[in-house]
């Protein structure tokens, strides 16, 4: 197994070099010109050629790329883990993506959680009980959850919970105005404000997280939510389930008995889910005014901020392997019948 | 986790109660903007970004400004363009035949780091700019544009060019300085009103100047460059928000508002929904629409000003069919500009009469109009060539008309309205949204649109000759913004006269014929003026506009 | 213990363990209904097994699983009575009915690995069916669930208990569901078809065990299975079922003398009968001076993935085959025949040694002698289905060697097709149509008269029969022989059906994880087998006889444990691990074929040296 691991992570820094090649010349294909953007008010001839010069621009494209990955002698560069700076803020790609992040992270890992916890129960009985109340209950949300794109929630959540019912805090970001954030240690302001001992700014931070989770988890339990109950339902039709049954296992074990052996390919779903979330939350990113990656990168493309694009192709590809290499684990600790 | 659950639909339910955002000790408003700036360097990446420039403004001062007019009907205070008053500069005197400018310094200025402003911070200012070691060499364009000694396009070839030398700009004592021009060009004091040359605190840049950032770049762009302004910045996080302290030590006295938070709310009807809870005092960017909802909204009041925002189509001379100037005319009669006021703009515009700003110092209503007339503008096709548009199917591709995708809640319904008033009259138009970084490079390095429509550029210098200078003069005599291509050998000839021209008679004399020549040969195609709007609570007055748009804190009060 | 007589078992009449009235199951798929249980009774004692037999389809898998009130869905049990020790298990509130299934009745189904949990070791699963009649602490469970393993006979039970379902070979796997089944010692067992599947000691070995567990236990046991043979020799009580219903109820004894209703006596006549068809010694071949082909010190291994490793398929394979003969092969899984039977053709390449055909090395062989030589040997393989090409017409299919091997036209090999037809016994109007709907003896046919189209001196025959029904197995055969006879082809006939390999072979080899164990004429080698695998093999067929079962005859043929890996076999003999005549010698020393005074050679030490006599075999192989 630890043989697998390496084996896998050698693999995927391969494929992370490729791709950041890759990505490197195929954003110089696109047709506008950073330089442009640069020089709004001000396009004079000089101005123009002074913004390429700045951003490296005028110079040879192999020239280019040995400095972005940091073999030239103009500085460090991706090999020594230095991204680049931001050609929209100045700012260190690096330490920008450090703290979008996590934003995201925070959003769709707990939305994740709550739609696993949520789903899977309700897979279940409704794989249980099939045709019965609970299962065309869900059947009708899961066709009215996938008939809007998630934003419309958003923006429906907003008006209904924030604006008429106002129960939940309105969507300025992560923290209310007046509360100062926690000093960063890890990015996820839940875990930072507890480690700074500041339960209040937790709790706030958990409000505030309520409506753009809640967005997230109605549009994804539906998928998950048919997904279990098909693995169940086909699960509970096996031999060694009929099997169980004939040995007088209590109902509640048969049940785990399926369940189980349902979870394995549900997980494969759920992983890809998330990575594909990752990039995805941004409309709701967008609907509650949440810093996360998902806008960055859409601003980046927008601005062609060619280093910002790299660093966040980069980060969320190695992001996705990690969860690809994550879930096959998972998979092969559920199932034994899969050999690394 | 279901007790989890609860509890925390309890703590929901009890913040909300705790209800809106009160000023308590400390006078502090939220104001929503579509982004928080991404950098405060005068000459960096973020220049050209209006949310940028807001913080930029607030937190430097610039050694001139313009004198009040007055409070328009709305409650907007607008400035005098006719006037000019010294700001950093207490009184100020120009020696035409030496063409040169002395300005007395005011005394006991205090930035937000407490060092006294003198005569180094404006040397240092020039410096930088001469410097043009930023992203983008704003300091240098304006400098060059008032025709500042010193300020040539030598300095990119030169790096010998670079250094300031005391006949262009020289520090006399700690409360004087010259500068000196090159000519007698009379853009000096409108340049210097612009955000682009605002005063650098010299010994808080020096004090974060490294070996391979000199002029502190980064420093001013990641942290603060908070010089002599109202307002000084507490806490800047990117992408999502600034807050902006109160400089005690300003010279006009301490701003009303100790704080202002703004915050980016990317959605503007978010931004609408939370100022009409009062959590928010202010915002900007609304579309139309949503300015239009709220103006009876209890606790709001939405108030305009007649700026420089304005509606142009561009046609690009080069390309065919657009080298027709009966065509273009004939276009420019096919644009419904009354419907486009209701409509797109739910009544908050004015037909526009030039391509001047009608509030600049320069502007005249030119002789030559084309008001909306279908008959004419059909008979002026069939002069043109191309009776009920037949022949004008071989050029398809250039009638696409082109606007930047971002704009599409607000400019959308424009396009769609000139799109089928163009085809009533046989053009066949079609629409084309591209992204805004592209719009901008194509309609101003590339000049490759042949049709396009924009609604946001504008010339940031508060003069009829500047704007004629960027966008009417051939592009490879100083016309910068020329997103026509358009090249007549009048204008280019003419300008370099009125530049110069001290008599403001006869300048405006030569400026308005360029306008005149401009608009017969429809070199950029005027619809209409609108309003800039914003959005606040009833309790907040004392909002004031200038040419950037920008808010200015200072003159803000809450009751 | 032996067995007790039925006759008198009747007037004893132990009390009814489960007593069946009425019973009907339907099934409901959309608008049709099937109903394959109609008001079906039957009884079943304590301390008696009853075997049921039936045509496929008829329902036996529904009926067994309906013992214990279950259905697959979508059925449906409509009515009926199951009285199980008094009380109806069908009217029972479910929990009860659960804890009456847990406790008291077991069932053993058809595929063992499919019946086991796949994602958790066996131990727990075992574990959870304890535990869910008595309680116990995780300990205990454990302990107890290592010993009921090593009760029903496997090996190491304390490293198995951790083992996954698909770690386990098909035999372990059915063993360790008797011991979840017999975990809480059932009033009732249940086995559907359990041993389908299973090598023919294995079986042998299940079956013996599962005998004794009913004897010692007393509990009643219904035997579900499709050959007679495995009736004839563990059963009390027959039952037959057809069309929903209880056909017949016998005796074992009296239902083979004389069964009742027609489709039993079909049964008997395919199974038991077919069998007296095939008698008469096949006619001896000429005798000539050189064999026809052999192979020398044939081996060969394949490698395994991922490791340095290999699985030793045939080890040392000398055979020799005359003109005209038939010699047949036989073993179980792992034997490595069909690799002997594929290299005699060079469809697989030998790691080692030579075929020697016509005196050249086969192996040599290239360009257009190997073509010619290919043309002369032959093979016809199992799966009648898979080696025609569905699409193709039987003219196309019997056309295609002559369009490889020789220049005839169009017209002329139709005409050629026409002629292979007819010898194996099919129309000629088969020839434009395409195999398709065509039954399997048919295809078998089709392939042999292809095979047959070159002329071939020598075909090998890979379990062709494995896949036939009885009656087309008869006349099969019946065909190979007179083909024999009238062209002088050779045959290595590879089976396991030894009551074919009887009628069809000359001369036998048995083999046993890649090494040839004993080789003979086949009336000798059949009638009194001195190796003891050869031994234990020929002993597991089970004859149709009840007045001579297995269960009542002595037995010390009975191989321990499973059959080992082909990967790390041992130094000395292969059978050591699993010998009842096992002495320390056999595990050091590697063993060879050893030639006999009788002509046979045998592999192993104690039947050379005379240390093993063996007694001569009854029943009809001899």
């Amino acid at each position: 197994m630890g043989r697998y691991i390496v084996k896998r992570v050698a693999v995927g820094l391969v494929q992370l070099i490729g791709l950041t090649v890759a990505v490197f010349f195929l954003i110089r294909l696109l047709p506008a010109d950073p330089a442009s953007r640069l020089v709004g008010m001000n396009p004079s001839r000089e101005a123009y050629e002074q913004a390429r010069h700045q951003l490296g621009l005028d110079q040879p494209l192999l020239t280019q790329l040995g400095a972005y990955l940091g073999l030239s002698s103009s500085g460090p560069g991706l090999l020594e883990g230095d991204f680049g700076t931001s050609w929209v803020t100045s700012s260190p790609v690096g330490s920008e993506i450090a703290t979008y992040l996590p934003v995201t992270l925070e959003l769709v890992t707990i939305s994740f959680l709550i739609a696993f916890l949520v789903s899977v129960p309700i897979g279940m009985v409704g794989a249980l009980n099939p045709g019965g109340r609970s299962d065309k209950a869900v059947f009708v949300y899961g066709l009215f959850a996938g008939s809007q794109p998630e934003f419309w929630w958003g923006l429906l959540f907003v008006y209904v919970f924030f604006f008429a019912l106002g129960w939940a805090p309105a969507p300025l970001g992560s923290l209310s105005p007046m509360t100062s954030p926690p000093p960063s240690v890890t990015g996820f302001l839940t875990i930072d404000s507890l480690l700074a001992g500041q339960p209040d700014v937790f709790v706030e931070a958990l409000q505030h997280l309520v409506l753009p989770v809640a967005t997230l988890v109605f549009v994804l339990s539906g998928p998950i939510v048919k997904m279990v109950r098909q693995n169940m339902a086909r699960a509970l039709r096996a031999d060694f389930v009929l099997y169980a049954n004939c040995a007088g296992l209590p109902p509640a074990r048969v049940a785990r008995y399926a369940l189980r052996a349902a979870m394995a390919p549900s997980m494969t779903l759920i992983g890809i889910l998330y990575g594909f979330m990752l990039g995805g939350a941004v409309l709701v990113e967008n609907v509650f005014s949440l810093p996360g990656i998902g806008q960055y990168a859409v601003r980046a493309v927008l601005a062609y901020d060619y280093p910002a694009i790299q660093g966040v192709v980069l980060v969320i590809t190695a992001l996705s392997l990690v969860v690809y290499l994550g879930i096959d684990l998972i998979h092969a600790a559920i199932d034994p019948r899969i050999v690394h | 986790m279901r007790s989890f659950t609860s509890l925390l639909c309890a703590m929901t339910v009890a913040s909300a109660v705790a209800g809106p955002l009160h000023a308590e000790t400390a006078k502090t408003i939220l104001f929503l903007a579509e982004d928080v700036p991404s950098g405060l360097d005068l000459d960096g990446a973020s220049a050209s970004i209006t949310t940028s420039q807001t913080g930029m403004v607030n937190i430097m001062e610039p050694l001139f400004g313009y004198a009040t007019k007055g409070v328009n009907a709305s409650g907007i205070t607008v400035p005098d363009f006719s006037k000019f008053e010294g700001r950093l500069v207490e009184s100020w005197a120009f020696d035409p035949k030496t063409l040169i400018w002395t300005l007395h310094l005011r005394h006991g200025v205090k930035g937000c780091t407490g060092n006294e402003f003198t005569a180094k911070d404006v040397v240092y200012t020039y410096e930088r700019g001469k410097s043009v070691s930023g992203s983008t060499p704003v300091g240098w364009f304006l400098a060059n544009v008032a025709s500042v000694k010193g300020f040539t396009a030598d300095v990119f070839k030169n790096p010998a060019a670079r250094t300031l030398s005391p006949d262009e700009v020289k520090a006399v004592d700690d409360y004087t300085v010259t500068i000196a021009q090159s000519e007698p060009n009379a853009l000096f004091l409108p340049v210097l009103t612009i955000f682009g040359t605002y005063i650098f605190d010299a010994t808080l840049m020096k004090a974060h100047a490294t070996d391979k950032d000199p002029w502190a770049h980064d420093f001013a762009n990641n942290v603060s460059p908070a010089s002599f302004g109202p307002y000084c910045v507490e806490r800047w996080e990117k992408n999502q928000e600034i807050i902006f302290k109160a400089n005690p030590n300003y010279w006009r006295g301490k701003p009303a508002i100790d704080r202002v938070i703004m915050r980016r709310v990317p959605q503007s009807s978010n931004r609408m929904v939370i100022l009409r809870t009062g959590q928010a005092q202010l915002t900007q960017n609304l579309t139309p629409r949503e300015f239009d909802s709220l103006r009876g909204a209890p606790g709001l009041k939405v108030e305009g000003v007649e700026g420089n925002e304005s509606l142009f189509i561009i046609m690009n001379f080069k390309i065919k069919p657009f080298d027709n100037i009966k065509l273009r005319q004939a276009i420019a009669y096919a644009i419904p500009t009354e419907q486009i006021i209701k409509t797109g703009y739910f009544g908050q515009a004015k037909p526009w009469h030039s391509i001047v700003p009608s509030i600049y110092p320069g502007y005249a209503e030119t002789p030559t109009q084309y008001p909306y007339d279908t008959a004419k503008a059909k008979a002026t096709l069939a002069d043109a060539g191309y009776p009920d548009g037949k022949g004008l199917e071989a050029f398809h591709d250039s009638f696409q008309l082109t606007y930047p995708a971002e704009k599409e809640s607000t400019v959308g319904p424009i396009v769609n309205i000139i799109q089928s008033a163009l085809r009533q009259v046989g053009i066949p138009a079609t629409l084309n949204p591209i992204p805004l970084a592209q719009f901008g490079d194509r309609t101003l390095v590339k000049r490759d649109l042949p049709f396009a429509l924009n609604d946001y550029d504008k010339a940031i210098g508060v003069d009829a000759g500047y704007t004629l200078q960027l966008f009417l003069v051939s592009a490879n005599k100083g016309g910068i913004a020329n997103e026509s291509d358009y090249s007549n050998a009048y204008i280019d000839e003419t300008w370099p006269k009125a530049r110069v021209e001290t008599d403001p008679a006869k300048r405006n004399a030569l400026l308005a014929d360029m306008q005149e020549q401009a608009m017969k040969d429809v070199a950029l195609l005027p619809i209409v003026e609108f309003k800039t709007q914003y959005a606040l609570s009833d309790k907040l007055t004392g909002l004031s506009w200038q040419s950037d748009s920008s808010e200015r804190f200072f003159d803000l009060k809450l009751q | 213990m032996n067995a007790i007589e039925p006759a008198s078992a009747a007037q004893l009449a132990p009390p009814p363990v489960l007593h069946v009235e009425g019973l009907s199951v339907s099934y409901r798929t959309g608008e049709r209904v099937a109903t394959p249980i109609r008001g079906l009774d039957l009884t079943l004692r304590a301390g008696e097994i009853v075997g049921l037999i039936g045509e496929t389809g008829s329902g036996k898998s529904t009926l067994a699983l309906a013992l214990l009130g279950l259905v697959r869905s979508p059925g449906r049990i409509v009515s009926g009575k199951l009285l199980f020790g008094g009380r109806d298990l069908l009217a029972m509130p479910p929990d009860e009915r659960r804890a009456v299934r847990g406790r008291d009745i077991a069932i053993i189904v058809q595929n063992p690995r499919a019946s086991l949990n796949p994602l958790l070791r066996i131990g727990r699963q075992i574990g959870y069916v304890y535990r869910s009649r008595a309680h116990s602490s995780a300990a205990e469970t454990r302990r107890q669930t290592i010993e009921l393993l090593r009760e029903v006979g496997i090996n190491d039970p304390e490293r198995r208990v951790d083992a996954y379902a698909h770690e386990l070979s098909g035999g372990m796997a059915q063993r360790a569901l008797i011991a979840m089944a017999l975990a809480s010692r059932p009033k009732l067992l249940v086995a559907d078809e359990p041993t389908s599947g299973l090598d023919v000691t294995i079986q042998a070995q299940f079956l013996d065990q599962m005998w004794q567990t009913v004897q010692h236990s007393g509990s009643a046991a219904l035997l579900i299975a499709k050959e007679v043979g495995i009736i004839a020799n563990y059963c009390d009580r027959v039952l037959v079922l057809h069309e929903g219903r209880i056909a017949e109820d016998q005796p074992v004894r009296a239902f083979f003398r004389a069964p009742l209703h027609p489709y039993s006596r079909a049964v008997l006549a395919l199974q038991r009968d077919g069998a007296a068809k095939l008698s008469g010694v096949a006619m001896a071949a000429g005798a000539t001076t050189r064999p026809l082909i052999s192979a020398n010190g044939l081996s060969k291994h394949f490698p395994v993935r991922n490791s340095a490793k290999v699985v030793q398929a045939v080890s040392d394979v000398t055979l020799d085959i005359w003109p005209g003969e038939t010699l047949g092969l036989v073993g179980e899984s792992g034997s490595g025949k069909t690799t002997v039977g594929r290299c005699f053709v060079r469809l697989t390449e030998t790691t080692a040694g030579h075929i020697v055909y016509h005196g050249r090395d086969l192996e040599r062989l290239s360009g257009s002698e190997l073509r010619q030589a290919r043309a002369k040997l032959q093979i016809v393989l199992q799966d009648p289905f898979d080696s025609l090409n569905p699409r193709w017409t039987v003219a196309e299919l019997l056309g295609e060697p002559f369009r490889i091997h020789t220049k005839l036209g169009r017209a002329e090999r139709r005409q050629r097709a026409a002629d292979l037809l007819k010898v194996v016994d099919l129309e000629a109007d088969l020839l434009d149509r395409r195999p398709r709907g065509l039954g399997a003896g048919a295809m078998q046919r089709l392939n042999i008269a292809r095979a047959l189209a070159t002329k071939p001196d020598f075909i090998v025959l890979d379990e062709p029969t494995s896949v036939l029904s009885p009656s087309a197995i008869v006349s099969l055969v019946a065909l190979l022989r007179r083909i024999q006879v009238e062209f002088g082809v050779s045959y290595l006939f590879i089976s396991h059906d030894l009551t074919t390999v009887r009628y069809l072979c000359h001369r036998v080899a048995v083999m046993y994880l890649g090494q040839i164990v004993e080789t003979g004429a086949v009336e000798q080698v059949f009638a009194r087998p001195r190796h003891p695998y050869a031994r234990a093999l020929l002993s597991a067929h089970l004859d149709p006889d009840p007045a001579n079962r297995r269960v009542d005859r002595r037995s010390d043929e009975q191989l321990k444990g499973e059959i080992p890996s082909p990967i790390d076999l041992p130094v000395g003999c292969y059978l050591a691990s699993r010998c009842p005549h096992v002495l320390p010698r056999c595990g050091e020393q590697p063993q060879n074929l050893v030639p006999l005074a009788d002509g046979r050679s045998v592999r192993c030490w104690r039947v050379a040296t005379g240390d093993l006599t063996g007694d001569a075999l009854t029943g009809p192989l001899v």
